[in-house]
């Protein structure tokens, strides 16, 4: 019983969000859930409004409409600073770590939130188990560190404040494709532990390997929604979408 | 455009009947307005439109009016001979306070520049020739055949055609090849070089400018006042200078006209309570830095945004990308010798080996995959071949030619384009502006027109746009033309790089990773713009991770780990290499890759295609 009354704390439902940038609508009242431990994923061409749909929900940028909620807790007026203090971690597109300073750091950094205790450490220590490559990189500049340690140490610094939603926005993108294969692992390791994810990415082995269930987008509405192992095999979806 | 005329008539006649209305005191005081508006436009050129802190434009503003009263009271010029020279003097001044620009950029040369202001006020104060801290009196009244301009009425009109023309022409310049190259250097200085624009030139070009308007206002204020003294020329008023700058908005020289007639205005109001004045223009610049950075020329921009996302009609037709148009296949590249010929290069730093002695060569008319783990030197090799980094060691070459040592900007004229990785548009320039800069050819020094010949200007204009508006058609970006790059979609903007890299009608291009961030169809019609490119006859190298793509495209492939070269050959060979796959691959599978469907059938051998 317990168990149910915290998983129920953890759904994200989202109703009826749009964005307008100028008078061009680019997200129209779309709606979906991300229930505890459930991994959703959002596929669709550039332009869909997959990423503004991140930041909207992120409150990054304003929305024109819509509600959101994280199991009984309304989040529709929740300032992006405060997000991290409900619960959601982000990714953002292109990683933006802080070039300027090491990445132990800017790993610290996520946990900012947080009071600093022995938790912290005990997140730090378990964010090297996850990228051991950034245990060896702790004290090297963010911006010195290639382009994958600086994903993962995007990944890292996100869960430094111990999310129960990860939001990743093309975690993908730019890396080669063994380091595409350890995300991936990554991600299935965080959904063994429960956490949730919400993610953006086009790289299909990513999408279908660590999402449970998948919204298509198209010009700013959800054009098809399904589990993932269905879309995985829907010719259109195949083409358009990954190419395969 | 009819209305806009009609606007800008109605000026000048309000312009040429203001006098009438006005008192004595009164025109004096626009008097200074208009010295100070040009003042302010200068500024607004070098800072705004350039991107260059300049904080010595009351030294320019100094040296202009010093060179007439002294030209003119010591040594017996008369008024105009005294004028030409003085703005020679002033441009010298500039052509020297520019140097530092060269070597430093934002607060650094804002220090320096100031640092230099205040050289020059403790001169003028101390020397013998400027008179000391009394100045210099007795300046001759300007003499205009038939007209007495010792009367502030007459000067005005005088001030008035000066300042029209000054405007125009600095509007001339910021709407043209000129100002779009520099605003394109204050956006991204490296992307900018890589576009052809010679950055050292350009800098000084913007500190000419600045001193020119600063030489002729110093000119205009000897003959207005006829008196000179250093308090004129204090660091108080350069910091009110520059609260008009940015109060007005730095980066429209209309604003900045505003606010230098504005704030010289409001500054007569404040006479009586001088001591609050100065915390008055402080606090204001502080409330208009917070609130409307872009200064009041920004405000009306900032209200119609406003107003749309409050009761705008939401547009259905949203804006799309359309599809690319095939270029007309160009002539097979002559085949004397390799395009580029990458030999044991080596690039150190700080310790770091990021390239340990690659060779590499590509031929004309291939196109070349490099691939390899994130952090093994591929860009550094990009940023190596396109001049923006300096090999330690070995040579490249282009062409036939030794580029090891060539700047970027020479590099981009012989013919190297190259995009960005991580997406180096110029963020306050339109699409439409991104592809001009490009378009544009020409080298520095022509900008000789723009004193002598600028009909040759408006005409280099009017092709440039043409020739734009056929790029942004074949790469189906016309809906795009006006936006800002920042407000577009990942892939959009990867579109536009490649798109402004081909605007330079490269003979090599080199793609840094062109299909992050694009899904499954958009990389087919990447394929599709790639093989095109290369059929007009434009040789390509890409760094790319997504295989599918590499292995679709490249008829070799070079990888690369830890700096070194592990494997070339066939995508096929490369993708078998056990070293490679150890490396790079991992134990992918290949079909998740996009590799089983070849994604274009139509061309199986474009290059043999291209020759009918």
């Amino acid at each position: 019983m317990k168990a149910d009354a915290a998983d129920a704390a953890r759904t994200l439902k989202v109703e009826d969000l749009s964005v307008h940038y100028g008078g061009v609508c680019a997200v129209r009242s779309i709606g979906f859930t991300v229930e505890p431990g459930e991994s959703v994923g959002i596929i669709g061409a550039n332009g869909a409004g997959k990423t503004s749909t991140l930041k909207a929900l992120m409150g990054l940028v304003p929305r024109s409409g819509g509600r959101i909620r994280l199991g009984d807790r309304d989040l529709t007026r929740v300032r992006a600073r405060d997000m991290v203090r409900h619960g959601i971690g982000y990714v953002p597109e292109g990683r933006h770590v802080f070039p300027g300073l090491p990445a132990e750091k800017n790993l610290l950094l996520g946990a900012y939130s947080k009071p600093w205790d022995k938790e912290t450490q005990r997140q730090l220590d378990e964010v090297y188990a996850l990228f051991p490559v950034l245990a060896e990189m702790r004290d090297r500049l963010a911006g010195a560190l290639s382009g994958g340690q600086q994903q993962m140490l995007a990944i890292g610094r996100a869960l430094m404040s111990r999310p129960r939603l990860l939001v990743l926005d093309e975690p993908s993108m730019g890396l080669s494709p063994i380091l595409v294969g350890s995300i991936l692992d990554v991600l299935l390791k965080l959904r063994e532990e429960g956490l949730s994810l919400l993610l953006v990415e086009q790289n299909a082995k990513l999408t279908f390997g660590a999402t449970s269930h998948c919204l298509v987008m198209e010009n700013g509405e959800v054009a098809m929604t399904g589990p993932s192992a269905d879309l995985r095999h829907d010719p259109r979806v195949r083409e358009v979408y990954l190419g395969l | 455009m009819k209305s806009r005329i009609t606007a800008v008539l109605a000026l000048v006649v309000a312009a040429g009947a203001l006098p009438y209305g006005l008192g004595s005191y009164t025109i004096h005081v626009v008097d200074i307005a208009l010295i100070y508006a040009l003042l302010a436009i200068g500024m607004g050129l070098a800072m705004g439109i350039s991107g260059q802190i300049n904080l010595a434009q009351v030294a320019f503003f100094g040296v202009g009016a010093y060179c007439v009263a002294i030209l003119t009271t010591n040594n017996g010029y008369g008024f105009w001979a005294a004028a030409v020279l003085a703005v020679l003097a002033t441009v010298v001044t500039g052509l020297l306070v520019g140097i530092p620009a060269l070597r430093m950029q934002s607060h650094y040369l804002g220090i320096v520049t100031l640092g230099l202001a205040l050289g020059f006020i403790n001169w003028i104060t101390n020397a013998d020739i400027s008179g000391g801290a009394d100045g210099i009196s007795g300046v001759p009244v300007p003499t205009l055949p038939g007209v007495d301009l010792s009367s502030e009425y007459l000067y005005y009109y005088l001030e008035a055609v000066v300042f029209g023309l000054g405007l125009v022409f600095g509007l001339f310049v910021v709407h043209t090849s000129l100002g779009r190259r520099l605003r394109a250097m204050r956006d991204d200085a490296l992307a900018a070089g890589a576009t052809g624009a010679e950055i050292p030139l350009l800098r000084m070009t913007a500190f000419v400018l600045a001193s020119l308007y600063g030489g002729l206002a110093g000119i205009l204020y000897a003959g207005l006042i006829r008196y000179v003294a250093p308090e004129t020329f204090s660091l108080g008023n350069m910091f009110i200078l520059l609260a008009m700058v940015i109060i007005g908005g730095r980066r429209s020289l209309v604003g900045c006209v505003v606010g230098a007639i504005g704030l010289t205005l409001v500054r007569e109001w404040l006479s009586d309570f001088s001591t609050y004045a100065q915390l008055g223009y402080g606090a204001v610049v502080v409330l208009m830095v917070v609130f409307a950075p872009t200064g009041l020329a920004g405000v009306p921009a900032r209200l119609r945004d406003l107003y749309r996302r409050r009761f705008g009609r939401t547009s259905d037709d949203r804006a799309e990308l359309r599809p690319f148009t095939p270029y007309t296949p160009g002539p097979e590249p002559s085949q004397d010798g390799p395009l580029l010929q990458v030999a044991e290069v080596s690039k150190d730093f700080r310790g770091l080996r990021a390239l340990d002695e690659v060779s590499l060569t590509v031929d004309a008319g291939e196109i070349r995959g490099i691939v390899g783990p994130n952090g093994s030197g591929k860009t550094t090799l990009f940023n190596v071949v396109s001049g923006f980094y300096r090999a330690s060691a070995g040579t490249v070459r282009f062409a036939g030619a030794d580029t090891t040592r060539a700047r970027p900007y020479a590099l981009s004229l012989a013919g190297v384009a190259r995009t960005f990785q991580n997406l180096r548009l110029f963020g306050q320039l339109t699409v439409r502006e991104n592809i001009l800069v490009a378009l544009d050819r020409t080298r520095t020094y022509t900008i000789w027109q723009y004193a002598l010949w600028q009909p040759g200007v408006i005409r280099r204009e009017r092709r440039l746009r043409g020739a734009a508006q056929s790029v942004l058609e074949r790469y189906g970006l016309v809906d795009f033309a006006e936006a800002a790059p920042a407000s577009l979609p990942y892939g959009i903007q990867r579109r536009i790089e490649i798109a402004r890299a081909m605007a330079t009608r490269p003979r090599l291009l080199l793609l840094d990773e062109p299909a992050a961030g694009l899904n499954g169809e958009e990389v087919q019609q990447l394929v599709r713009i790639v093989r095109s490119i290369r059929d007009s006859g434009t040789t390509v190298v890409l760094i790319e991770h997504n295989m599918g793509l590499v292995m679709s495209l490249c008829e070799k492939i070079t990888v690369l780990s830890s700096g070194k070269v592990i494997a070339e050959g066939t995508p096929a060979e490369v993708v078998a290499a056990p070293e490679v796959i150890e490396a790079y691959l991992g134990d992918s599978d290949l079909s998740e890759l996009g590799m089983s469907a070849p994604p274009s059938a139509e061309r199986p051998s474009p290059a043999k295609e291209a020759t009918s």
